[in-house]
């Protein structure tokens, strides 16, 4: 009886060795298939920007509030925020503007209150944004806020009596309205970063890039099979 | 084409039938869904249409666009695109084909250039038609080898 040989015996032979090296580079070509289609597969959402529109309506700076954590090319700062009414009697909180200085945000805040310019029903420009959920006062200083909630400042500049009000706050967008209202080169113009759109999944190329995959082990396999026949035929075994 | 030394054995022969059979079914789903995936993509290509499901214009309906800058498909109505659907449904019908191709292959112990030719049935409008009819042939003259 003659000796069997093992299957790397077999697979060590000039022949397997070269069939071994064609099976990887099939196998490397199949994943970098599978890499380019899944590559192609998260297709980045075109960013939102929101849009900006004119909405008339009647401010009122005798009270102003300032919002904590509000981040401006990176600063933190703060936000003013005054109460306004819009054409059909509802209340809109209006962000007047950004300071990166609390100090600063206190003294414009007083100036804004007790400057005596009268405001009347006139067309803004700004960006409607959604409102936060409110957050207790942490402060000592009550008209600190945390969060921009609507419905909180709502409470807070009409403590008694009951208003209509809308979902959203309104942000002012050119430097001509901030300054109608906060003065001369007092605040930023607030800027809302583009929303990211969110992901969009191509998922013909997702199902290739899995296909791919298997294909690719597929090739290794087959390898492997056909060593193995090869083997089988020098061994002269039976088949099972 | 040298013959295999040691071919399959008697206790094979119920595997290699239901091989056979799965190769034939496997070959002839995968062709029709093979030539329905070129007339979709004719008129996906051709006519500038994409075959739609559940759009607001209907249950199935055929969607025109235009092309974006890199050659994507822009200004369809929501809804799922049954050209890509019957796509990704021929990629996996062609998995299942190569391993009906792998299967019916070890089993017989055919050499390695029939695998790729039936492979190729797979992706070659029409071909797996063909290559259905005469390796079933073979396969059944094999078996009939095997049974004796």
């Amino acid at each position: 009886m003659t000796q069997k040989v093992s299957f790397w015996q077999v697979a060590r032979t000039a022949r397997w060795v070269g069939a071994f090296l064609l099976a990887l580079a099939l196998a490397a070509g199949f994943s970098w298939l599978g890499k380019w289609q899944l590559e192609r597969t998260f297709i980045p959402g075109v960013p939102v920007q929101l849009p900006i529109e004119q909405v008339n309506l009647t401010p009122d700076p005798s009270e102003v509030f300032i919002i904590k954590n509000r981040f401006q090319a990176g600063e933190n700062g703060y936000w003013l925020v005054c109460d306004s009414t819009t054409e059909t009697g509802e209340a809109l909180p209006l962000a007047l503007g950004w300071v990166k200085d609390l100090e600063q945000a206190k003294a414009l805040r007083l100036e804004i209150q007790e400057s005596i310019q009268i405001q009347s029903l006139r067309e803004f420009t700004g960006i409607q944004l959604s409102p936060e959920a409110p957050e207790r006062i942490r402060e000592s200083e009550v008209f600190l806020l945390e969060t921009m909630s609507p419905a909180q400042l709502a409470n807070l500049f009409s403590p008694n009596q009951p208003r209509a009000m809308a979902s959203n706050f309104f942000a002012l967008q050119t430097t001509k309205d901030v300054a109608s209202i906060a003065g001369q080169d007092a605040l930023q113009v607030i800027y809302i970063e583009p929303g990211k759109g969110g992901i969009e999944i191509n998922w013909l190329t997702a199902f290739y890039a899995i296909e791919w995959i298997v294909f690719s082990g597929f090739a290794i396999f087959l390898w492997w099979r056909l060593v193995r026949d090869d083997q089988i035929r020098i061994n002269g075994e039976k088949v099972n | 084409m040298t013959p295999a030394p040691t071919g399959p054995n008697a206790a094979q022969i119920p595997s290699i039938r239901s091989a056979i059979k799965f190769f034939r079914v496997t070959s002839y789903i995968t062709g029709v869904v093979l030539l329905l995936v070129m007339i979709l993509w004719a008129v996906r290509r051709g006519f500038g249409y994409e075959l739609m499901a559940l759009t607001d214009q209907g249950l199935i309906t055929l969607e025109p666009f235009t092309s974006g800058p890199d050659g994507e498909i822009i200004g369809l109505p929501a809804g799922i695109s049954l050209t890509t659907a019957i796509l990704i449904v021929h990629g996996w019908l062609y998995v299942a084909y190569l391993f009906a191709d792998f299967r019916l292959w070890t089993l017989l112990r055919w050499n390695f250039g029939r695998f790729t030719l039936i492979a190729a049935g797979g992706v070659v409008p029409f071909l797996s038609f063909f290559t259905e009819r005469h390796f079933t042939k073979v396969a059944k003259a094999d078996l009939a080898k095997v049974a004796e």
